[in-house]
C-alpha cells in the first residue's frame, strides 16, 4: 500500500529485500489504483483488509452466504474504529443463468458433479448428491437459474451483507462456451438491470 | 536476402508533446501501443521492448504492454529486448510470455538479458555480486520450462522445483526465446551452448567489430552441437524526411539521456562531432530513408545477421516525430534495404 500511496519508499520486512528511497516506474494515479483484498472467510483477514481501509471481496463459494454476515459487521465496525470511510464490500460466487430455471439446473449439474467428485476424492470430503446440489442452488452459493431466479437471489445477498458488487464466477471446466456466453449476456442484459430494479424497489432488509 | 526480418525496438522513453513538455508515463505506454499498431500497418516484422526500472523509460513490464499490442495487431510478432532473466524469476517469465502467445496466436518472443541497468537488482532484492550466477541458474531453469513438462531443478540463488508443472503451455508447443547480448564473448558461448538464438546489441562504435562475435557464435553452435540459427542485431536510429530534420529533432533530446547515463557511468559528456561521426561511420542510423536505408544495408552486407532492429527512441524525442519514423522505416527504409541488397 504504501508503493501505491507514497512517492518514495523506504520499507523493510522479514520476508523480503528492503527498500531505500525507492520510485516506481511507470507511476500510477495519484493515490494508486483500485485495490480490494480478497477474504475466504478468516476474520483476521477481514479486519486486516479494514486496518488499511481497503474495500472487501468475499469469496463465498458453498454453504448459506449469510454466513458472512458477521464478517460484514466485523468488517464495518473495524472500518470505523481504525477510523476509515465506509467502503465497499462484494461477494464473488459461482453459477451459470439460462433461459429457464430448468435449463441452468441441468447444465451446471453435468458439469459441476464430476468436478466436485474429484475434489471431494482429492481432498476427502462427501462426494456431491443431487440434493445438495438443489439445496446450494437453492438457498446456497450457487447462482445457478433463470435471469428472474439469480436477480432475486443476488438482490437478498445484496441486502444481506450489504453488497454494493457481485461477481458471478461464469466459467467452469469442460463448460460449453455457449453456455458461457449465454451466462454472460443475461448476466448484463437482464440479470443486473433487474437487480438494481429489485434493490430499488425494496431497498432495505426487511 | 528476402527472408530478412525487420524490428522497431523500444524502452518506452517518455516524449515530449507538441509543446516541448514530457507525458505521463501511461500516455508514453499508450504512445508505444499506437507506434506498434502503425508498425504492423506499414509492414514491420516485429517490435520488441525493453525492460527498464528507471524515470526516462515508461515500460518495466514489457509483456503487459505487448499484451495490449497483441489484442491490437494480428501479424507484427511481439517480443521483449531484453527481458531482465537475472532479477525475475524464470516460472513468472515463462508463465507471463506463454498468456502473451496466447492472446497473439503464437507472435510472443522474449529476448533473455542480463540487462545494462542494475536498478532491478536492489528493486527486487538481488545481489549484485551475483550477477553472473544468477544469469547461469536462471537460463538454466528457463531452457527446461521451454520444454514445456514437469521440470524438476535446483540451484543455489532460487528455491528448487520438484516435477513443477507450469501453466500456460504454448499451443505451438514452442516459446521463441532469443538471449540478447552487450559484447561479452561468454555471453555469446552461454548462447551457443543452449543452442538459442544470439541477438547482438550494437550501440556503438563501427559495426564491423561485432563480426567477430557472430563468427564466435557459429564455431561455438558447431562445437556444442546445437543449431546456429540466424544472428539479430539492434542499433538506435531516428528517421524523418531529410537528414537535417532527423538530426534537429533527434540531438537534443539524445544529449540529455546520453549524458545523464554517461554521468552513471563515468563517460564525459557526448560533443556534437562525436555524434556526427557516430551518424557517419558508427552505429547511429539517423537521417532521411534513403541515408538510413544506405547504412542498413551497409551493415547487412558487412554482417551476416538474419534480423535488424532499429531502437527508434533514445530520449525524449516528440511523439509526433517518432511515429513519422515508425511510419517511414516501414514504407520506406525497409524496402530500401531490400533492393540494395538485391542488387
Amino acid at each position: 500500500m504504501r508503493l501505491q500511496r507514497e512517492e518514495r519508499v523506504t520499507w523493510s520486512g522479514k520476508f523480503r529485500p528492503p527498500l531505500v528511497e525507492q520510485r516506481l516506474h511507470p507511476r500510477m494515479p495519484s493515490g494508486g489504483i483500485p485495490t480490494w483484498i480478497g477474504v475466504g472467510g478468516t476474520p483476521n483477514s477481514v479486519v486486516r483488509a479494514a486496518r488499511y481501509g481497503l474495500p472487501l471481496m468475499l469469496a463465498i463459494i458453498g454453504g448459506r452466504p449469510q454466513r458472512f454476515a458477521g464478517h460484514v459487521e466485523l468488517y464495518l465496525r473495524s472500518l470505523e474504529q481504525f477510523g476509515h470511510p465506509g467502503q465497499p464490500v462484494a461477494q464473488h460466487s459461482l453459477g451459470l443463468i439460462a433461459d429457464t430455471d430448468e435449463e441452468a439446473v441441468e447444465t451446471w449439474w453435468t458439469y459441476w458433479k464430476p468436478l466436485v467428485a474429484a475434489l471431494a476424492e482429492e481432498r476427502g470430503f462427501y462426494r456431491p448428491t443431487r440434493e445438495r446440489y438443489l439445496a446450494e442452488v437453492d438457498t446456497g452459493a450457487l447462482f445457478v437459474g433463470s435471469p428472474e431466479t439469480v436477480a432475486r437471489k443476488i438482490a437478498t445477498m445484496a441486502r444481506d451483507l450489504r453488497l454494493s458488487r457481485f461477481d458471478l464466477k461464469y466459467d467452469l471446466i469442460d463448460l460449453p462456451r455457449e453456455a458461457r456466453a449465454r451466462s454472460i449476456e443475461l448476466l448484463g442484459r437482464e440479470v443486473a438491470p433487474r437487480v438494481k430494479e429489485l434493490l430499488t424497489k425494496e431497498p432495505t432488509h426487511v | 536476402m528476402s527472408d530478412l526480418v525487420f524490428g522497431l525496438d523500444t524502452f518506452g522513453d517518455v516524449p515530449q508533446d507538441d509543446s516541448g513538455n514530457p507525458v505521463s508515463d501511461a500516455q508514453a505506454i499508450r504512445q508505444v501501443v499506437e507506434e506498434a499498431v502503425l508498425a504492423e500497418q506499414v509492414g514491420v516484422d516485429i517490435i520488441a521492448l525493453g525492460e527498464h526500472h528507471r524515470p526516462e523509460f515508461a515500460i518495466s513490464s514489457p509483456e503487459t504492454v505487448l499484451a495490449g499490442i497483441a489484442t491490437r495487431t494480428d501479424r507484427i510478432r511481439l517480443g521483449s529486448g531484453v527481458t531482465v532473466l537475472s532479477s525475475d524469476d524464470p516460472v513468472r517469465v515463462f508463465q507471463r510470455f506463454s498468456t502473451v502467445d496466447a492472446l497473439s496466436n503464437g507472435r510472443a518472443e522474449v529476448i533473455l538479458g542480463r540487462g545494462s541497468f542494475t536498478e532491478s537488482f536492489p528493486l527486487f532484492g538481488y545481489d549484485l555480486a551475483d550477477y553472473d550466477v544468477l544469469f547461469e541458474e536462471k537460463i538454466e531453469l528457463f531452457a527446461e520450462l521451454l520444454k514445456e513438462k514437469p521440470v524438476t531443478w535446483s540451484g543455489t540463488k532460487r528455491a528448487p522445483l520438484e516435477d513443477a508443472d507450469v501453466f500456460p503451455k504454448t499451443e505451438s508447443g514452442h516459446l521463441n526465446t532469443w538471449v540478447g547480448v552487450g559484447g561479452s564473448p561468454q555471453s555469446v558461448v552461454r548462447t551457443a551452448r543452449y543452442g538459442f538464438p544470439l541477438m547482438i546489441a550494437i550501440i556503438g562504435g563501427s559495426p564491423e567489430r561485432f563480426a567477430p562475435y557472430i563468427d564466435l557464435y557459429q564455431r561455438a553452435t558447431d562445437k556444442f552441437g546445437t543449431t546456429a540459427h540466424p544472428v539479430g542485431m539492434h542499433s538506435p536510429g531516428f528517421i524523418a524526411d531529410t537528414d537535417e530534420e532527423a538530426r534537429e529533432l533527434h540531438w537534443p533530446h539524445y544529449k540529455v539521456i546520453r549524458d545523464r547515463i554517461g554521468a552513471l557511468r563515468g563517460w564525459p559528456p557526448v560533443r556534437k562531432e562525436e555524434y556526427e561521426a557516430e551518424i557517419a561511420h558508427g552505429s547511429l542510423y539517423i537521417g532521411s530513408p534513403e541515408t538510413v536505408a544506405r547504412k542498413m544495408a551497409a551493415t547487412l552486407k558487412t554482417l551476416d545477421v538474419g534480423r535488424f532492429d532499429l531502437v527508434y527512441t533514445t530520449g525524449s524525442q516528440p511523439a509526433s516525430a517518432r511515429l513519422r519514423t515508425v511510419e517511414l522505416y516501414g514504407t520506406k527504409v525497409i524496402p530500401m534495404v531490400r533492393d540494395l541488397l538485391a542488387s
